[in-house]
């Protein structure tokens, strides 16, 4: 029985490559879309959350459906808008973990990433 | 933007235990209709690690689409429309935000969100799911793995019909018990592809549909197929199954590194910051790889097939 291995599937994208990073004070992004990068703007970002760590993984799945919703339980936060987008705010951590769709806007990033942040406050 | 919603935690009315196929799980919900629709599955309180399980129902209008998954680092998400449910590998909890419609939907619960909730978690309550069949004699277990096509749901009934019970028939869960592992199943009715109908003609009732990956597929319960079916098994044997198109059945050692390989390339990989769950995770792939395991060719019928493998495992002393 001859089987070819290509390695374990990443199915849920955990591992995709963020090679672009940012550093400003205590807080860092990283990205795997360097559009992201130049639209952040750290002034932006709340003076409380200026010790996370935030990855943002660009998806490539489009949709135009941008309904927002915010679960909230113990120390997390989602924030889901439209099937694609999604924001993961762990304030015990400091971090954060989103997945954009490809087509939500970067210029939208420092606005939902401020929401995302202020949801934990 | 069409409208922003707040689903805020609810204190939580009804904390009880289950067993989802050998995870140990606290329930926390605010419904009693998930409480209800998760009976069958519950267990007295747990010995070992166990999961949160914390199951908010939402007044939200009931849109079910195909589920959504994506994970970055020790979180998964998955959304089905209305339903979310966001999984905290590293803190052992699951948190879900569904609306009341499928809280009471008890079979969307046995063949999906369960399944869905060990399979991305269960590791962190010291079970590993596994892509293989199993089918069992005598409370000993075999496990029938494959790669996709190899026909082992249609080989697994064929043995179930040759005296096995079958336990499952995809999807195994393995954990780890006193110097041995152990499986469970969920009991899901049994994929049959189109074919398979020319070998169990109690199909010929039936009419295929798409499954939820999208196949056509034959959809029926083991008491349907007139097989025997059961819930836990201590695993003693692994066979490899691969169909040829001539020649007689063949039985040849599997070495521990090809058991290794196939477990490890049909499992997602875990981030670095689940290093704890890996561990565990790795314990219980090498005890796989410990079990007697054989490459098993044959062709021509399943019923044949089975009754050959039957034959050979049956002839090895102490094995079933």
């Amino acid at each position: 029985m001859n089987l070819v291995r290509t390695g374990p599937p990443d199915l849920l994208r955990r591992f995709v490559p963020t090679p672009y990073k940012l550093i400003h004070g205590t807080t860092t992004f990283e990205t795997n879309d360097l559009e992201l990068l130049d639209a952040i703007d750290c002034q932006a970002i709340p003076e409380e959350a200026r010790h996370f760590a935030i990855r943002i993984v660009r998806d490539t799945c489009a949709d135009a459906l941008h309904e927002r919703r915010v679960f909230e339980s113990d120390r997390l936060c989602l924030i889901s808008i439209g099937s694609y987008t999604l924001f993961i705010v762990d304030s015990e951590e400091q971090r954060v973990f989103a997945f954009l769709a490809s087509d939500f806007p970067a210029a939208r990033i420092c606005e939902e990433l401020r929401s995302a942040l202020d949801a934990r406050r | 933007m069409k409208h922003t919603a707040v689903l805020q935690a609810c204190f939580a009315e009804h904390n009880v235990t289950l067993n989802l196929a050998g995870a140990h799980c606290r329930l926390r919900t605010n419904s009693l209709a998930v409480v209800e629709s998760l009976a069958a599955f519950a267990a007295p309180e747990p010995q070992g690690p166990e999961l949160l399980l914390d199951v908010y129902a939402t007044q939200a209008a009931d849109v079910r689409e195909p589920a959504h998954f994506r994970g970055m680092g020790p979180f998964v998400i998955a959304e089905y429309g209305a339903n979310v449910f966001l999984f905290d590998v590293a803190r052992r909890k699951v948190h879900a935000w569904i609306t009341e419609a499928a809280a009471r939907d008890r079979e969307f619960w046995a063949e999906q969100w369960l399944p869905v909730i060990v399979g991305v978690a269960g590791i962190a309550a010291g079970v590993l799911p596994l892509h293989s069949a199993c089918v069992v004699k005598n409370g000993r277990g075999v496990l029938i793995a494959g790669e996709s096509m190899a026909g082992k749901s249609t080989f697994s009934v064929a043995m179930a019909k040759q005296g096995f019970e079958l336990l499952s028939d995809d999807w195994t869960y393995i954990h780890r018990g006193i110097n041995a592992l152990f499986a469970r199943g969920f009991h899901l009715p049994v994929k049959l592809l189109p074919d398979a109908a020319a070998f169990f003609p109690e199909l010929h009732e039936l009419r295929p549909a798409p499954t939820l990956n999208g196949e056509i597929a034959y959809t029926a319960t083991a008491g349907r197929l007139g097989v025997e079916c059961t819930a836990h098994c201590k695993i003693v044997a692994m066979l490899f199954l691969q169909r040829s198109t001539a020649g007689w059945p063949t039985f040849t050692i599997a070495e521990p590194e090809f058991a290794r390989a196939y477990v490890e390339n049909s499992v997602e990989r875990l981030p670095p910051e689940l290093h704890e769950l890996q561990r565990e995770r790795t314990r219980l792939i090498d005890g796989i790889c410990q079990l007697p395991s054989w490459h098993y060719q044959y062709c021509g019928v399943p019923s044949e097939g089975a009754a050959s493998a039957a034959s050979f495992l049956n002839s090895i002393g102490g094995l079933l």
